[in-house]
């Protein structure tokens, strides 16, 4: 151990004693100080400016895209440093002789070359010293700073580092020419972090080329997530790489033939694959997570849904339509593993989970794609010949249309690209989505795991009496329920089923979970208005929207709850719309929706729930339910009647002003029948969620994004979506002032960087002058 | 019975096809200075790495002080210093600093360090340069502190590799008598191709050509191979090859120009020369003996013993 120590430390002089480690000491501190004041000077403006962000720490250190965030930007710097510094570790010796001075010493070959990366260790300990002055500084200046989640990151590079310089070592041992070291490490390391792209379309190669990629590992690490098979790679390679050291430096010690020589580089390079590969097995691996947030980790809901999904087999199976516009971002055989990974958060808990692929092909009902167009004198089958060859994806093991439907019904997800989840029997669908993702998110997968563990909520449309439907129409409701792989937030990706009941005819079964009646046309029957009476008298959960227009047909419904429409119709001021457009205020009261902090932020940030063409509420008897107003109007909007004849408005003077401030538009009504909390909802408006409310994008109203989902998982009794929210961080605040920063500035970009130059230079002319 | 000090048996390396070490086999048993000689690429330089351990043997078997070199190296080589053909020097160190290194290297216990540092320094000639780095020092004090850190552990063998290549005349004078001065309490393996070398400081010789040993004995058996048995000699009435050749003695005379010839004999002849020289008048000018070169040498071994 000592002679370890002796040779580390002459390794260190050696190199201290060299301008490169200073030059690249300098200028490590020069770049990760300008990004770190670049940030700080970032994020100060954004608060000053009055944004507000959660997770300060994560943003200044993790955020894993791009280059933003330091640890990240040092992560992309690394591999410029550390090859030229490991070029002349062995190569040095080899070209100046003194080799022969330890192998005629009485030292071993494991002693020397640990003795020389152990000088490497010291030194990226140095660089990663450094980058804890920085993480000390974000600690000073961030409230509630997350160091465990810097430490883990930091902890991620410095076996980075550890692992670069392994296999700068064994370069170095390859050859006598310095630069020829530096540009092979230069090439190996970017050769392990490209490994993953080559060869994934061929079975077990594409595994063995995953796991030996270096991307993406240290990534985890900076996220806060640290696995065992993560740490464990990077031990794997560092000790593979210094025992193919070891063997390059004895084999060169005795006259061995080529095949000897190459039989044993390949056995160690079997064994450290084979150890990968046990490593790296789910069911071995264990995690943690050192984020304050557990970000890195599913939800607690998420969790509690996958611990009753470990008694059997969990089988993700993708339903693969060759001619979907997906295919060629997520689904060809290269992809399988990059999938796999996408779900390594479940894994996590689900080791069991297998992942299968079924390809086919089957034509996209709709707009046909770019691909008809370009070939439309090709049968379909021909096509698909055709894209099968192109992805190198043999064509027999391709289904064809009639083979499919004997497998899976597709049709009513328009032969998309789509995966089916398998547990003990039970089946569900997960889709895949035409948006810049592409692949399903916590909401969607553990929704969809929860929908094999209880029954999913089913949400029955009243039809018969001309209310809107789950249609493509404007009005309609398509997007907000059944949109599937075109609309992530659609109800029908977080857990729903959607049906359609006509009261004239059907019993209201005990399966629908919420009744939806929405502006019916025509009035209903005493025998259907005696249906769904006799529906909520049991506790059924209902949503009822109505329209100025058309309020009478629900009259009778809405009072047997103790609420009445109000006369009128609402009108806004508002410069860019016409007054019947409303925005409607969402009152603090809203928040028993949900405990969703998302929706809770929107609220505090008084975003509007948009309602065209409302009408007000009035809670007359509230003997019977506990009344929340949800959506409420603002003192813009007054009531109004409509003349008929002349089809004016005239203002309704039957409120006092301090009502007209606050009139409910969307009411939540709950009780409990028996054991069970019945809960209602009762809309001035059907437009809130319909079509083109959903895909509006020129106002700052919540109805897609937080205020349907939450009205419907309050409907469903917090059942579905399934919370897969973080609670926000709270490293929230910057506490330095601008002086503060400038003295960042003046420490970090001057005096840190110049303190180092100023004692290497002295060192080394001081050295220079023996 | 004292152990050997350096035992080899039948050892025999190649790099590739051809074996450039072929069925060696000595045994040293006392002190005192081994010069081992051969032409470039006769196969000394492998003898040596791998009597120190910087190659392994194909075959054959290196005992230091009793201890086999490949099944112990580690205990093997505390026993042995080793200065290879190019100093193996940190120049970025002192001499302290490297030869505290190398004393660390040779496992010395770290209180004999200091003593043993001082001594080498003094016994190299080097004190006077302790802080110095050694880029910074002369070729001929870099060949010292090489010397040094092969024998600051007190070795019980030392093995040069050539060590007065490159250096300038004055230089090589000193590093031979300091191989010399060491040579005295210890076994020292001294690897050249200078003849004159061999024969300043050896006492005992061993000659490997072609990859096999070729002589063994001592400097005075070597000497008898270096017997000068070759007269030239100038003069201004040069008699006719014949008058010559008829001296008892001469075996045969060439001409080498008009005036010089070179008279090859069995015996020692140059008395005789010169008696004739002033009785017939030959007018010598000039008579010397011609050495053997160090090939011719090599030649003549080669053949006696390939």
């Amino acid at each position: 151990m000592k002679l370890i120590y002796r040779i580390a430390r002459i390794e260190l002089n050696t190199l201290f004693y060299s301008p490169i480690a200073w030059i690249v000491l300098i200028i490590f501190t020069l770049q990760t100080g300008n990004k770190f004041t670049d940030l700080m000077d970032l994020h100060r403006g954004m608060l000053d400016r009055g944004r507000s962000i959660d997770n300060l720490t994560s943003w200044f250190f993790s955020w894993p895209f791009g280059d933003h965030s330091l640890l990240q930007f040092v992560k992309s710097n690394l591999y410029l440093y550390i090859p030229l510094l490991t070029m002349g570790l062995i190569s040095r010796e080899l070209s100046s002789g003194s080799i022969k001075l330890l192998l005629s010493s009485p030292v071993n070959f494991f002693q020397m070359v640990l003795g020389k990366y152990s000088s490497m260790v010291v030194y990226s300990f140095i660089l990663c010293s450094i980058l804890g002055v920085f993480t000390l500084a974000g600690g000073y200046s961030i409230r509630s700073f997350d160091y465990m989640l810097v430490l883990s990151g930091i902890t991620g590079l410095f076996l980075l580092i550890c692992s670069y310089s392994a296999i700068g070592l064994f370069i170095s041992s390859l050859t006598s020419y310095q630069m020829v070291a530096a540009i092979g490490t230069f090439a190996v390391i970017g050769l392990l972090n490209f490994i993953d792209n080559l060869w994934q379309e061929v079975p077990v190669i594409n595994e063995i080329a995953y796991w030996l990629s270096m991307s993406g590992r240290t990534d985890q690490m900076i996220s806060g997530l640290i696995s065992s098979k993560g740490v464990l790679y990077f031990f794997i390679v560092i000790l593979s790489f210094i025992t193919l050291t070891i063997l390059k430096l004895s084999l060169a010690k005795q006259s061995t033939s080529l095949g000897i020589k190459i039989c044993s580089y390949v056995a160690v390079l079997m064994v450290a694959i084979t150890l990968g590969y046990i490593t790296s097995r789910p069911s071995v691996t264990i995690y943690f997570d050192a984020s304050a947030t557990k970000k890195q980790t599913i939800t607690q809901d998420s969790q509690k849904i996958v611990a009753q999904l470990n008694d059997y087999p969990l089988k993700i199976t993708s339903y693969v339509n060759i001619f979907s516009p997906l295919i060629e971002s997520s689904g060809t055989p290269k992809h399988h593993n990059q999938n796999f990974r996408q779900l390594e958060n479940y894994i996590r808990f689900l080791p069991q989970l297998e992942m299968d692929y079924v390809y086919f092909y089957d034509t996209i009902p709709g707009d046909p794609g770019e691909i008809y167009k370009d070939n439309p004198e090709l049968s379909e089958k021909e096509l698909a010949q055709k894209v099968a060859t192109s992805f190198g994806i043999d064509f027999k093991d391709i289904l064809s249309p009639s083979e499919i439907k004997k497998v899976v019904d597709l049709s009513k997800e328009d032969n998309h690209y789509i995966r089916q989840i398998e547990y003990n029997g039970k089946k569900t669908f997960l889709r895949m989505f035409f948006d810049l993702n592409h692949y399903p998110l916590q909401e969607e997968i553990s929704s969809a795991l929860k929908r094999l563990t209880v029954d999913p909520p089913n949400v029955a449309f009243v039809s018969g009496h001309g209310e809107r439907t789950l249609a493509k129409n404007d009005l309609d409701y398509r997007s907000a329920t059944i949109a599937g792989a075109t609309e992530r937030r659609s109800l029908i990706n977080k857990g729903f089923d959607f049906t359609t009941v006509t009261l004239e005819t059907d019993q209201l079964a005990h399966d629908v979970t919420i009744l939806v009646i929405a502006d019916p046309k025509q009035m209903y029957t005493q025998e259907e208005i005696r249906k769904v009476k006799q529906y909520i008298d049991s506790g059924g959960n209902m949503l009822i929207m109505a329209e100025p227009d058309n309020r009478a047909n629900l009259d009778s419904i809405v009072s047997h709850l103790g609420i009445k429409f109000i006369p009128g119709q609402l009108r806004q001021e508002n410069e860019d719309f016409s007054p019947d457009f409303i925005l409607g205020k969402v009152p603090k009261d809203a928040l028993m929706l949900s405990k969703s902090f998302s929706f809770k932020n929107h609220i505090e940030k008084r975003y509007s729930v948009s309602v065209p063409t409302a009408m007000a509420l009035k809670n007359y008897d509230n003997s019977q339910f506990q009344v929340t107003p949800l959506v409420v109007t603002d003192k813009k909007t007054s009531n109004e009647l409509k003349d008929t004849e002349s089809d004016q408005f005239y203002k309704l003077t039957s409120f006092e002003s301090s009502e007209q401030a606050a009139m409910p538009i969307i009411l939540a009504l709950n009780r409990r029948v028996g054991k069970k909390e019945q809960r209602i909802i009762v809309a001035g408006d059907a437009d809130f969620m319909n079509n083109r409310e959903w895909a509006r994008r020129n106002v700052s109203s919540m109805n897609r994004r937080q205020f349907i989902p939450n009205l419907f998982r309050w409907l469903s009794n917090d059942e579905f979506p399934v919370n897969a929210e973080y609670p926000p961080g709270e490293d929230n605040q910057i506490t330095i002032s601008a002086i503060g920063s400038l003295w960042f500035h003046i420490f970090f970009q001057g005096i840190m960087p110049g303190l180092i130059l100023v004692f290497g230079a002295v060192l080394l002319i001081l050295r220079k002058r023996k | 019975m004292l152990e050997d000090i350096v035992k080899i048996n039948e050892l025999s390396h190649k790099y590739s096809k051809d074996w450039a070490v072929k069925d060696i086999s000595f045994e040293i048993k006392t002190h005192g200075i081994l010069g081992l000689l051969g032409s470039n690429g006769a196969g000394k330089s492998t003898t040596m790495n791998i009597l120190c351990g910087v190659l392994n043997q194909t075959k054959g078997e290196v005992t230091i002080g009793g201890i086999d070199i490949q099944k112990k190296p580690v205990e093997a080589k505390k026993k042995i210093g080793f200065l290879p053909q190019k100093a193996p020097l940190h120049l970025d160190l002192t001499v302290d600093e490297y030869l505290t290194h190398c004393a660390h290297l040779r496992r010395m216990k770290p209180l004999e360090v200091k003593p043993a540092l001082e001594k080498v320094k003094d016994r190299c000639g080097i004190a006077h340069y302790s802080k110095r780095l050694l880029r910074n020092l002369s070729g001929g004090y870099q060949q010292r502190v090489g010397i040094a850190q092969a024998i600051i552990h007190d070795p019980m063998l030392v093995v040069f590799d050539e060590p007065t290549n490159g250096l300038d005349p004055v230089q090589i004078v000193e590093v031979r008598k300091l191989i010399k001065e060491i040579g005295r309490d210890r076994t020292v393996i001294l690897s050249t191709h200078i003849l004159s070398e061999v024969q300043a400081i050896c006492d005992e010789i061993k000659m490997i050509e072609k990859g096999k040993l070729v002589f063994s004995g001592t400097l005075q058996e070597f000497n008898n191979y270096l017997e000068p048995d070759t007269l030239v000699v100038t003069m201004g009435a040069c008699p006719p090859i014949d008058e010559l050749e008829a001296i008892p003695g001469v075996i045969q005379v060439n001409s080498i120009d008009k005036n010089t010839l070179r008279i090859k004999y069995e015996k020692d002849i140059n008395e005789t020369i010169v008696e004739k020289s002033i009785e017939k008048r030959w007018r010598l000018k000039e008579i010397y003996v011609e050495k053997n070169s160090l090939d011719d040498i090599f030649a003549k071994l080669s053949q006696e013993n390939l």
